[in-house]
């Protein structure tokens, strides 16, 4: 092992051009990690965060909440069946003003009963009460300057919403999320149309599907998740692109080890005749592609680490630290095993030579 | 001291030559005594070389035995070659290859685990003190040499094995160089071989093997 060092240490300037490229390389992978998980949760944690297990949405709705339609009917069927495990939950897209002629900020109300469990907690001010007009918002808009005891216009009724509280983490679609009650909602979609039929999206209930109700159906909250328009899609492609990069990067880190390796092979013949085993040269070239890919991985972690610090809230970026600690391993054991070709190419190299042969 | 250290009997070795079998040793003998310092020379081509990879078990012959202090060794599987050459055998080379990584005493400590007395002790001998904690490349040509000769005396190893270790030093350099070698092979009572195109440094060996078609005859 000595050896390895030793070497590392000499020809430090071509190690230091390797881990300089893997620093970067697996930088731009663990931002996309975040980025990936960022994004996910911009258009999940509003769902995400429900402390449910399982929704129950209408047939016809392709798992999509905003698109289900529980009749009241179906509503207390299922209530019926949960009891009070059963929430219900209305996701509508809609704007708001802090006045009436500032800008329109997007919202997704999702209207719930203060009383059930679906109410969220709060970080600042009060949880939703049974106060009409009342309103929890997801703290992107207290980023935008609106405060709690402010209040907000509904652009499209023109009703007056009192902000009582601020929760975390509640985004739906890249839009963040307002918590009303049924009461405010139904109040906003009658000042809309007079003829609105009271009626539910859907229920979110915290235990496994139960009994069947006749026109609904129910899925896990994953599944949920995953159908929310753009999720799966966003998702796929950037984790596509991350593992393609680790691959990458890891590949590179075996060419370039097969490249000065292969510069080194007078060194390998003369090793081989003085008599090191080849158990010995495997550990010394697998123990330097082993300390530049985890000092590589563990440098890049701590870029990341520090940039996200340093990127405002509002950009959908969040580091999960089980993430971060797969893709860093996959990384080194890719590049373990990427610097096999080089272990077998030292291994064909004949000492011989280095006696009146090549080597000279 | 008369104990035998390299016993070479009956080695044969033949290189494919396109269609024909071309035989490069033909039932060669040499016998090395410890403290006996061996020149072998001769034309190009004629095996020297051939002959020192089959005496530092780096190469097979095709028929043949070699002893090393008293171990038949041409037996052993391949596997244990690499063990036999760090154990029983010090190699010096035609272009002293150091490890360009590695000081000096490093070449012997780190390389050979050799312990630092020894080390201190070998390049005093050799005069090369000052240069323990040199790297190979800001050193002249003929301190390489020296470092990769104390190199080949820093194991235990019994068996000196060395092919042109003159060749790339000028004739005065390279006939220090093997009284160096004389030296330490009398000095530490080991054997050695040396395969040499310099006539003017075999006064200093103890027998003179010539070879030519296959065959060494003493001289
Ligand atoms: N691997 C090999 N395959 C085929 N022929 C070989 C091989 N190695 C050596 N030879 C042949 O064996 C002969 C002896 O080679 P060797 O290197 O032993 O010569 P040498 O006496 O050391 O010559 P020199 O004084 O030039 O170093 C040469 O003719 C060479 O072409
Ligand atoms: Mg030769």
């Amino acid at each position: 092992m000595k050896l390895a060092w030793k070497e590392l240490k000499y020809n430090w300037k071509k190690y230091l051009l390797v881990e300089i490229i893997v620093i970067l390389m697996m930088f731009m992978v663990l931002f996309l990690s975040g980025l990936v998980k960022g994004l996910g949760s911009a258009v999940s944690s509003g769902v995400d965060n429900m402390p449910a297990e399982t929704f129950i949405v209408s047939e016809d709705a392709e798992k999509i909440l905003t698109v289900s339609s529980l009749t009241s009917d179906e509503f207390a069927t299922v209530r019926q069946v949960y009891g009070k495990k059963a929430a219900s939950i209305d996701v509508q897209r809609m704007y708001i003003q802090k006045d009436t002629d500032s800008d329109k900020l997007d919202i997704a109300y999702f209207a719930i009963d203060p009383d059930d469990f679906l109410n969220p907690e709060v970080y600042q001010g009060e949880k939703l009460g049974t106060d009409t007009d009342a309103i929890v918002l997801d703290d992107d808009f207290e980023s935008q300057g609106i405060q709690v005891g402010d209040s907000i216009v509904d652009s499209a009724s023109g009703i007056q919403l009192k902000v009582v509280g601020f929760t975390k983490d509640a985004m739906y679609g890249h839009i963040s999320v307002g918590y009303i009650s049924v009461k405010t909602y139904t109040s906003i979609m009658k000042a809309l149309n007079p003829m609105y039929q009271e009626r539910v999206h859907a229920a979110a209930v915290q235990s496994a599907p139960g009994e069947k109700v006749d026109g609904t159906k129910a899925y896990s909250k994953a599944e949920i998740v995953e159908a929310i328009p753009g999720y799966k899609a966003e998702q796929m492609t950037i984790t596509m692109v991350e593992w393609l990069l680790v691959v990458i990067t890891a590949l590179i880190i075996g060419i370039f080890f097969f490249v000065i390796n292969l510069q080194k092979e007078k060194e390998f013949g003369v090793l081989k005749a003085v008599g090191t085993s080849m158990g010995s040269l495997v550990r010394m070239i697998l123990s330097q592609v082993f300390l530049i890919a985890v000092s590589g991985a563990v440098l890049s972690a701590g870029l990341v680490a520090l940039m996200s610090a340093a990127l405002p809230a509002t950009m959908p970026f969040t580091l999960l630290g089980s993430q971060v600690a797969l893709v860093l391993a996959a990384f080194v054991l890719i590049s373990i095993l990427g610097s096999l070709a080089t272990v077998i190419r030292v291994a064909s190299i004949d000492p011989a030579q280095i006696i009146g042969g090549d080597f000279q | 001291m008369t104990n035998t250290v390299l016993n070479m009997k009956d080695i044969v070795k033949s290189y494919r030559d396109g269609e024909a079998q071309r035989t490069i040793l033909n039932h060669v003998n040499l016998t090395v005594r410890a403290g006996e310092f061996v020149a072998i020379v001769g034309p190009s081509g004629c095996g020297k070389s051939t002959l020192l990879n089959i005496a530092g078990m780096m190469l097979s012959p095709d028929s043949g035995e070699i002893e090393l202090c008293g171990q038949t060794v041409s037996a052993l599987p391949k596997k244990k070659w690499t063990r036999i050459r760090k154990e029983m055998i010090g190699f010096i080379f035609q272009n002293h290859q150091l490890l360009p990584y590695l000081k000096a005493g490093e070449q012997l400590s780190v390389l050979l685990k050799c312990d630092g007395q020894k080390v201190q002790e070998l390049f005093g001998e050799l005069n090369i003190e000052h240069l323990i904690d040199q790297y190979p490349a800001r050193m002249s040509g003929g301190e390489r040499q020296r470092v990769a000769i104390a190199r080949a005396f820093a194991s235990d190893a019994n068996l000196i094995l060395a092919d042109e270790p003159t060749a790339s030093l000028d004739s005065e350099r390279g006939r220090h160089a093997v009284e160096m070698i004389q030296m330490e092979v009398h000095k530490r009572n080991r054997a050695a071989v040396m395969v040499t195109h310099d006539e003017r440094v075999l006064d200093l060996a103890d027998k003179i093997y010539k070879m030519e078609d296959g065959k060494l005859m003493e001289s």
